[in-house]
Protein backbone atom coordinates (compact mmCIF):
# COMPACT_ATOMS: atom_id res chain seq x y z
CA UNK A 1 0.00 0.00 0.00
CA UNK A 2 2.62 2.47 0.73
CA UNK A 3 4.91 1.71 -2.35
CA UNK A 4 1.71 2.14 -4.31
CA UNK A 5 0.98 5.84 -2.99
CA UNK A 6 4.82 6.71 -3.60
CA UNK A 7 4.43 5.69 -7.21
CA UNK A 8 1.08 8.43 -7.43
CA UNK A 9 3.05 10.76 -5.98
CA UNK A 10 5.53 10.46 -7.78
CA UNK A 11 3.98 10.69 -10.76
CA UNK A 12 2.34 13.97 -9.72
CA UNK A 13 5.18 15.55 -9.55
CA UNK A 14 8.20 14.55 -11.18
CA UNK A 15 11.98 15.83 -11.41
CA UNK A 16 11.83 17.89 -14.47
CA UNK A 17 15.06 19.69 -16.16
CA UNK A 18 14.64 23.40 -16.42
CA UNK A 19 13.33 24.48 -19.96
CA UNK A 20 15.12 27.70 -20.70
CA UNK A 21 17.85 29.84 -19.30
CA UNK A 22 17.69 31.63 -16.06
CA UNK A 23 17.59 35.46 -16.07
CA UNK A 24 20.60 37.32 -16.05
CA UNK A 25 21.33 38.65 -12.54
CA UNK A 26 21.09 42.52 -13.38
CA UNK A 27 17.36 41.99 -13.90
CA UNK A 28 17.05 41.18 -10.04
CA UNK A 29 17.10 45.03 -10.14
CA UNK A 30 13.39 44.87 -11.19
CA UNK A 31 11.34 44.20 -8.46
CA UNK A 32 13.74 46.47 -6.24
CA UNK A 33 12.96 49.30 -8.74
CA UNK A 34 9.62 48.70 -8.67
CA UNK A 35 9.22 49.26 -4.89
CA UNK A 36 11.20 51.88 -4.91
CA UNK A 37 9.84 53.80 -7.90
CA UNK A 38 5.96 52.74 -6.31
CA UNK A 39 7.11 55.01 -2.78
CA UNK A 40 9.36 57.42 -5.31
CA UNK A 41 5.64 57.93 -7.19
CA UNK A 42 3.76 58.42 -3.96
CA UNK A 43 6.04 60.77 -2.67
CA UNK A 44 6.45 62.90 -5.53
CA UNK A 45 2.78 62.84 -6.44
CA UNK A 46 1.88 63.71 -2.98
CA UNK A 47 4.51 66.85 -2.79
CA UNK A 48 3.09 67.76 -6.51
CA UNK A 49 -0.48 67.27 -5.38
CA UNK A 50 0.26 69.72 -2.43
CA UNK A 51 2.14 72.67 -4.38
CA UNK A 52 -0.38 72.53 -7.07
CA UNK A 53 -3.05 73.08 -4.35
CA UNK A 54 -1.20 75.76 -2.87
CA UNK A 55 -0.35 77.10 -6.26
CA UNK A 56 -4.44 76.91 -7.45
CA UNK A 57 -5.13 78.32 -4.09
CA UNK A 58 -2.70 81.40 -4.78
CA UNK A 59 -4.28 81.59 -8.35
CA UNK A 60 -7.76 82.40 -7.14
CA UNK A 61 -6.14 84.78 -4.47
CA UNK A 62 -4.39 86.68 -7.15
CA UNK A 63 -7.79 86.45 -9.01
CA UNK A 64 -10.13 87.71 -6.63
CA UNK A 65 -7.62 90.51 -6.15
CA UNK A 66 -7.69 91.46 -9.90
CA UNK A 67 -11.59 91.21 -9.95
CA UNK A 68 -11.93 93.56 -6.92
CA UNK A 69 -8.81 95.60 -8.54
CA UNK A 70 -10.99 96.01 -11.84
CA UNK A 71 -14.32 96.34 -10.28
CA UNK A 72 -12.42 99.50 -8.10
CA UNK A 73 -10.91 100.95 -11.34
CA UNK A 74 -14.62 100.39 -13.16
CA UNK A 75 -16.20 102.94 -10.09
CA UNK A 76 -13.38 105.18 -10.66
CA UNK A 77 -13.57 105.51 -14.55
CA UNK A 78 -17.19 105.93 -13.91
CA UNK A 79 -16.44 108.72 -11.03
CA UNK A 80 -13.85 110.43 -13.74
CA UNK A 81 -16.67 110.06 -16.91
CA UNK A 82 -19.60 111.64 -13.65
CA UNK A 83 -17.16 114.37 -12.61
CA UNK A 84 -15.64 115.37 -16.66
CA UNK A 85 -19.40 115.63 -17.49
CA UNK A 86 -20.33 117.69 -14.75
CA UNK A 87 -16.98 120.01 -14.98
CA UNK A 88 -18.15 120.17 -19.11
CA UNK A 89 -21.89 121.08 -17.67
CA UNK A 90 -19.97 123.72 -15.46
CA UNK A 91 -17.89 125.14 -18.36
CA UNK A 92 -21.46 125.57 -20.33
CA UNK A 93 -23.32 127.23 -17.60
CA UNK A 94 -20.54 129.61 -16.75
CA UNK A 95 -20.12 130.78 -20.34
CA UNK A 96 -24.12 131.31 -20.32
CA UNK A 97 -23.79 133.06 -17.22
CA UNK A 98 -20.70 135.11 -18.46
CA UNK A 99 -23.07 136.28 -21.51
CA UNK A 100 -25.72 137.04 -18.92
CA UNK A 101 -23.99 140.22 -17.25
CA UNK A 102 -27.48 142.46 -15.93
CA UNK A 103 -27.96 145.22 -18.52
CA UNK A 104 -30.16 147.53 -16.25
CA UNK A 105 -27.45 148.91 -14.54
CA UNK A 106 -25.74 150.00 -18.17
CA UNK A 107 -29.16 151.41 -19.01
CA UNK A 108 -29.38 153.32 -16.07
CA UNK A 109 -25.59 154.32 -15.51
CA UNK A 110 -25.91 155.79 -19.55
CA UNK A 111 -29.30 157.67 -18.08
CA UNK A 112 -27.25 158.57 -14.97
CA UNK A 113 -24.31 160.16 -17.07
CA UNK A 114 -26.78 162.52 -18.88
CA UNK A 115 -26.25 166.32 -18.03
CA UNK A 116 -29.23 168.19 -17.50
CA UNK A 117 -28.57 169.96 -20.61
CA UNK A 118 -28.40 166.80 -22.76
CA UNK A 119 -30.92 164.97 -23.78
CA UNK A 120 -30.85 161.30 -25.15
CA UNK A 121 -33.31 160.06 -28.05
CA UNK A 122 -32.67 156.62 -28.13
CA UNK A 123 -30.47 153.90 -26.21
CA UNK A 124 -29.81 150.71 -27.10
CA UNK A 125 -28.28 147.32 -26.16
CA UNK A 126 -28.04 144.45 -28.38
CA UNK A 127 -25.80 141.35 -27.43
CA UNK A 128 -23.68 139.41 -29.93
CA UNK A 129 -24.89 135.77 -30.62
CA UNK A 130 -21.85 134.15 -31.26
CA UNK A 131 -20.27 135.94 -28.03
CA UNK A 132 -23.34 137.18 -25.83
CA UNK A 133 -20.23 138.67 -23.61
CA UNK A 134 -20.09 141.35 -26.38
CA UNK A 135 -22.58 143.97 -26.36
CA UNK A 136 -23.33 146.28 -29.13
CA UNK A 137 -23.97 149.64 -27.65
CA UNK A 138 -25.80 151.96 -29.81
CA UNK A 139 -26.89 155.59 -28.46
CA UNK A 140 -27.98 158.82 -30.00
CA UNK A 141 -27.94 161.89 -27.93
CA UNK A 142 -29.79 164.72 -29.48
CA UNK A 143 -28.06 167.30 -26.90
CA UNK A 144 -24.79 167.37 -25.21
CA UNK A 145 -22.49 167.03 -28.40
CA UNK A 146 -19.53 165.20 -27.83
CA UNK A 147 -18.30 165.87 -24.50
CA UNK A 148 -21.57 163.95 -23.25
CA UNK A 149 -20.60 161.00 -24.91
CA UNK A 150 -17.17 160.99 -23.64
CA UNK A 151 -18.61 161.36 -20.19
CA UNK A 152 -21.11 158.70 -20.61
CA UNK A 153 -18.45 156.27 -22.15
CA UNK A 154 -15.78 157.50 -19.57
CA UNK A 155 -18.26 156.57 -16.65
CA UNK A 156 -19.46 152.86 -18.27
CA UNK A 157 -15.69 152.24 -18.46
CA UNK A 158 -14.98 153.70 -14.51
CA UNK A 159 -17.81 152.97 -13.22
CA UNK A 160 -19.19 149.25 -14.10
CA UNK A 161 -15.87 148.36 -16.16
CA UNK A 162 -16.97 148.27 -19.71
CA UNK A 163 -14.29 149.04 -22.33
CA UNK A 164 -15.60 150.30 -25.86
CA UNK A 165 -14.32 148.68 -29.06
CA UNK A 166 -15.29 149.32 -32.75
CA UNK A 167 -16.66 152.56 -31.69
CA UNK A 168 -17.85 154.70 -34.27
CA UNK A 169 -19.93 158.14 -34.13
CA UNK A 170 -21.91 159.67 -36.47
CA UNK A 171 -23.20 163.59 -37.06
CA UNK A 172 -26.84 163.55 -37.94
CA UNK A 173 -28.98 166.36 -39.50
CA UNK A 174 -30.44 168.65 -36.26
CA UNK A 175 -27.32 168.05 -34.33
CA UNK A 176 -27.99 164.40 -33.13
CA UNK A 177 -24.87 162.29 -32.61
CA UNK A 178 -25.14 158.49 -32.96
CA UNK A 179 -22.44 156.52 -31.11
CA UNK A 180 -22.18 152.86 -31.74
CA UNK A 181 -19.07 150.49 -29.84
CA UNK A 182 -19.00 146.68 -28.50
CA UNK A 183 -18.83 146.79 -25.13
CA UNK A 184 -16.53 144.25 -23.38
CA UNK A 185 -16.05 144.03 -19.82
CA UNK A 186 -13.11 143.65 -18.33
CA UNK A 187 -13.09 140.28 -16.07
CA UNK A 188 -10.73 138.43 -14.01
CA UNK A 189 -9.19 135.21 -15.13
CA UNK A 190 -8.72 133.59 -11.85
CA UNK A 191 -11.85 131.30 -11.79
CA UNK A 192 -11.88 131.33 -7.95
CA UNK A 193 -12.64 135.04 -7.90
CA UNK A 194 -14.97 134.14 -10.89
CA UNK A 195 -17.18 131.76 -8.79
CA UNK A 196 -17.15 134.34 -5.66
CA UNK A 197 -18.07 137.24 -8.27
CA UNK A 198 -20.43 135.06 -10.45
CA UNK A 199 -22.59 134.02 -7.24
CA UNK A 200 -26.23 134.96 -8.11
CA UNK A 201 -26.12 136.60 -4.62
CA UNK A 202 -23.03 138.38 -4.98
CA UNK A 203 -22.67 139.04 -8.78
CA UNK A 204 -25.72 140.72 -9.87
CA UNK A 205 -25.24 144.15 -8.18
CA UNK A 206 -28.37 145.57 -9.72
CA UNK A 207 -27.35 148.85 -8.87
CA UNK A 208 -30.08 151.94 -9.61
CA UNK B 1 9.95 34.91 -24.62
CA UNK B 2 9.04 32.57 -21.95
CA UNK B 3 7.24 33.54 -18.92
CA UNK B 4 10.22 34.93 -16.92
CA UNK B 5 10.02 37.74 -20.16
CA UNK B 6 6.63 38.63 -19.78
CA UNK B 7 6.90 39.06 -15.96
CA UNK B 8 9.87 41.56 -16.52
CA UNK B 9 8.10 43.72 -19.06
CA UNK B 10 4.90 44.01 -16.85
CA UNK B 11 7.10 45.37 -14.15
CA UNK B 12 8.81 47.36 -16.47
CA UNK B 13 5.62 48.55 -17.53
CA UNK B 14 4.14 49.29 -14.28
CA UNK B 15 7.35 51.20 -13.03
CA UNK B 16 7.31 53.03 -16.43
CA UNK B 17 3.47 53.91 -15.51
CA UNK B 18 4.14 55.13 -11.89
CA UNK B 19 6.97 57.32 -13.38
CA UNK B 20 4.40 58.60 -16.72
CA UNK B 21 1.93 59.51 -13.11
CA UNK B 22 4.63 61.49 -11.67
CA UNK B 23 5.34 63.22 -14.78
CA UNK B 24 1.70 63.80 -15.31
CA UNK B 25 1.13 65.87 -11.78
CA UNK B 26 4.03 67.26 -12.13
CA UNK B 27 3.01 68.91 -15.35
CA UNK B 28 -0.37 70.10 -13.77
CA UNK B 29 1.60 71.50 -10.93
CA UNK B 30 3.99 73.67 -13.34
CA UNK B 31 0.79 74.76 -15.21
CA UNK B 32 -1.23 76.00 -12.27
CA UNK B 33 2.18 77.49 -11.06
CA UNK B 34 1.99 79.19 -14.55
CA UNK B 35 -1.28 80.23 -14.19
CA UNK B 36 -1.27 81.53 -10.33
CA UNK B 37 2.30 83.78 -11.88
CA UNK B 38 0.31 84.69 -14.68
CA UNK B 39 -2.76 85.83 -12.12
CA UNK B 40 -0.28 87.39 -9.94
CA UNK B 41 0.71 89.75 -12.95
CA UNK B 42 -2.72 90.96 -13.90
CA UNK B 43 -3.30 92.12 -10.42
CA UNK B 44 -0.38 93.71 -10.38
CA UNK B 45 -1.42 95.15 -13.21
CA UNK B 46 -5.07 95.62 -12.29
CA UNK B 47 -3.54 97.47 -8.92
CA UNK B 48 -1.27 100.14 -10.65
CA UNK B 49 -4.27 100.90 -13.00
CA UNK B 50 -6.00 101.57 -10.03
CA UNK B 51 -3.48 103.68 -8.91
CA UNK B 52 -3.24 105.66 -11.77
CA UNK B 53 -6.97 106.04 -12.10
CA UNK B 54 -6.97 107.54 -8.73
CA UNK B 55 -4.40 109.51 -8.93
CA UNK B 56 -6.09 111.16 -12.09
CA UNK B 57 -9.15 111.25 -10.64
CA UNK B 58 -7.78 113.41 -7.81
CA UNK B 59 -5.88 115.40 -10.15
CA UNK B 60 -9.34 115.76 -11.76
CA UNK B 61 -11.37 116.84 -8.71
CA UNK B 62 -8.78 119.21 -7.84
CA UNK B 63 -8.61 120.55 -10.97
CA UNK B 64 -12.43 120.89 -11.52
CA UNK B 65 -13.40 121.88 -7.79
CA UNK B 66 -13.77 125.93 -8.07
CA UNK B 67 -16.02 125.18 -11.84
CA UNK B 68 -18.20 122.31 -10.25
CA UNK B 69 -18.58 124.51 -6.70
CA UNK B 70 -19.22 127.41 -9.67
CA UNK B 71 -22.24 125.20 -11.34
CA UNK B 72 -23.40 123.68 -7.80
CA UNK B 73 -24.00 127.36 -6.78
CA UNK B 74 -25.79 128.48 -10.47
CA UNK B 75 -27.62 125.25 -10.64
CA UNK B 76 -30.21 125.85 -8.65
CA UNK B 77 -31.14 129.67 -10.40
CA UNK B 78 -30.63 128.02 -13.95
CA UNK B 79 -33.33 125.33 -12.87
CA UNK B 80 -35.54 128.24 -11.97
CA UNK B 81 -36.79 127.78 -15.99
CA UNK B 82 -36.58 123.98 -16.21
CA UNK B 83 -39.60 123.84 -18.61
CA UNK B 84 -41.08 126.32 -21.39
CA UNK B 85 -43.97 126.78 -20.27
CA UNK B 86 -42.42 127.64 -16.49
CA UNK B 87 -40.35 129.76 -18.15
CA UNK B 88 -43.30 132.24 -19.53
CA UNK B 89 -44.69 131.50 -16.21
CA UNK B 90 -42.19 133.36 -14.24
CA UNK B 91 -41.90 136.37 -16.74
CA UNK B 92 -45.77 136.53 -16.80
CA UNK B 93 -45.80 136.29 -13.07
CA UNK B 94 -43.23 139.34 -13.08
CA UNK B 95 -44.98 141.36 -15.23
CA UNK B 96 -47.82 141.21 -13.80
CA UNK B 97 -45.97 141.97 -10.46
CA UNK B 98 -44.36 144.66 -11.37
CA UNK B 99 -47.30 145.68 -13.12
CA UNK B 100 -45.94 147.96 -16.39
CA UNK B 101 -47.99 148.67 -19.21
CA UNK B 102 -47.17 145.83 -21.74
CA UNK B 103 -47.88 146.83 -25.09
CA UNK B 104 -46.87 143.04 -27.18
CA UNK B 105 -45.32 139.65 -25.55
CA UNK B 106 -44.45 137.04 -27.36
CA UNK B 107 -42.72 133.71 -26.50
CA UNK B 108 -41.07 131.33 -28.43
CA UNK B 109 -38.56 128.69 -27.61
CA UNK B 110 -35.59 128.18 -29.95
CA UNK B 111 -32.16 126.03 -29.83
CA UNK B 112 -29.13 127.53 -28.11
CA UNK B 113 -26.43 125.71 -30.19
CA UNK B 114 -23.03 125.03 -28.84
CA UNK B 115 -24.00 124.39 -25.34
CA UNK B 116 -24.96 120.58 -24.38
CA UNK B 117 -26.38 122.12 -20.42
CA UNK B 118 -28.58 124.72 -21.39
CA UNK B 119 -29.58 123.02 -25.15
CA UNK B 120 -32.92 125.38 -24.90
CA UNK B 121 -33.73 128.88 -24.03
CA UNK B 122 -37.37 130.49 -23.70
CA UNK B 123 -37.39 133.65 -26.43
CA UNK B 124 -39.79 136.52 -25.00
CA UNK B 125 -39.94 139.77 -27.04
CA UNK B 126 -41.59 141.80 -25.29
CA UNK B 127 -42.30 145.85 -25.09
CA UNK B 128 -43.21 147.98 -22.28
CA UNK B 129 -44.20 151.51 -22.25
CA UNK B 130 -43.97 153.23 -18.42
CA UNK B 131 -42.53 156.11 -15.96
CA UNK B 132 -39.27 155.49 -16.37
CA UNK B 133 -38.00 154.69 -13.13
CA UNK B 134 -41.13 152.17 -12.57
CA UNK B 135 -40.13 150.54 -15.92
CA UNK B 136 -36.10 150.42 -15.19
CA UNK B 137 -36.99 149.35 -11.84
CA UNK B 138 -38.73 146.07 -12.92
CA UNK B 139 -35.89 145.17 -15.05
CA UNK B 140 -33.67 145.36 -12.27
CA UNK B 141 -36.03 143.40 -10.20
CA UNK B 142 -36.29 140.77 -13.39
CA UNK B 143 -32.42 140.72 -13.27
CA UNK B 144 -32.21 140.48 -9.79
CA UNK B 145 -34.97 137.57 -9.59
CA UNK B 146 -34.24 135.57 -12.40
CA UNK B 147 -29.99 136.33 -12.52
CA UNK B 148 -29.55 133.39 -15.09
CA UNK B 149 -32.38 135.25 -17.50
CA UNK B 150 -30.30 136.62 -20.61
CA UNK B 151 -31.49 140.18 -21.82
CA UNK B 152 -29.82 139.21 -24.92
CA UNK B 153 -32.09 143.27 -26.48
CA UNK B 154 -32.89 146.34 -24.56
CA UNK B 155 -33.74 149.43 -26.70
CA UNK B 156 -35.00 152.49 -25.03
CA UNK B 157 -36.47 155.19 -26.39
CA UNK B 158 -38.92 157.93 -25.46
CA UNK B 159 -42.34 157.22 -24.61
CA UNK B 160 -45.76 159.25 -25.46
CA UNK B 161 -45.89 161.34 -22.29
CA UNK B 162 -42.64 163.45 -20.56
CA UNK B 163 -41.73 160.64 -18.06
CA UNK B 164 -42.91 157.70 -19.84
CA UNK B 165 -39.99 155.44 -21.76
CA UNK B 166 -40.24 152.54 -24.42
CA UNK B 167 -38.71 149.32 -23.50
CA UNK B 168 -38.72 146.85 -26.11
CA UNK B 169 -36.66 143.95 -24.85
CA UNK B 170 -36.03 140.59 -25.44
CA UNK B 171 -35.56 138.29 -22.38
CA UNK B 172 -34.26 134.03 -22.51
CA UNK B 173 -34.78 131.48 -20.34
CA UNK B 174 -32.20 129.06 -19.68
CA UNK B 175 -33.89 125.42 -20.55
CA UNK B 176 -31.61 122.94 -18.64
CA UNK B 177 -31.04 119.96 -20.10
CA UNK B 178 -31.70 116.74 -17.74
CA UNK B 179 -31.16 114.07 -19.24
CA UNK B 180 -28.77 112.06 -16.74
CA UNK B 181 -27.92 115.18 -14.76
CA UNK B 182 -28.90 115.59 -11.18
CA UNK B 183 -27.88 118.13 -8.88
CA UNK B 184 -24.36 118.88 -8.82
CA UNK B 185 -22.59 117.49 -5.68
CA UNK B 186 -19.01 118.91 -5.00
Amino acid sequence: MDSKLKRICHDLKTERPDVGRPLPGILRILPVGLYLSGAAALGFSALFLWQFKSARESRDTWRGEEAAAKTEQARLVTENDSITREAKRAEDARKWVQGSEPMQELLVKVVRSMRPTSSLAELGLLRDKDDPRKIVFTMQVSSGGPTQLDDTVGQLASGLNYRPYFAQQKQEKGGEIAYSATLIKQDRKDPRLDQAAASPAAAPGLAK
Amino acid sequence: MNNKHLACVFIGMLIFAQLYCVVMVKSKRDAMASEAESASLAADGARQQVTITRTQLTSLKTRTEAIRQYLAIWDPFLRKSDTEERGQTLIDDLIRQGGVTQLSGKYDPSPNPGNTYIPKVVRAELLFEDDYHKTLDWLGEVERTLPSARISKCRLTKGTTSNDVKLEMTIELPVVDDAGTATPKV
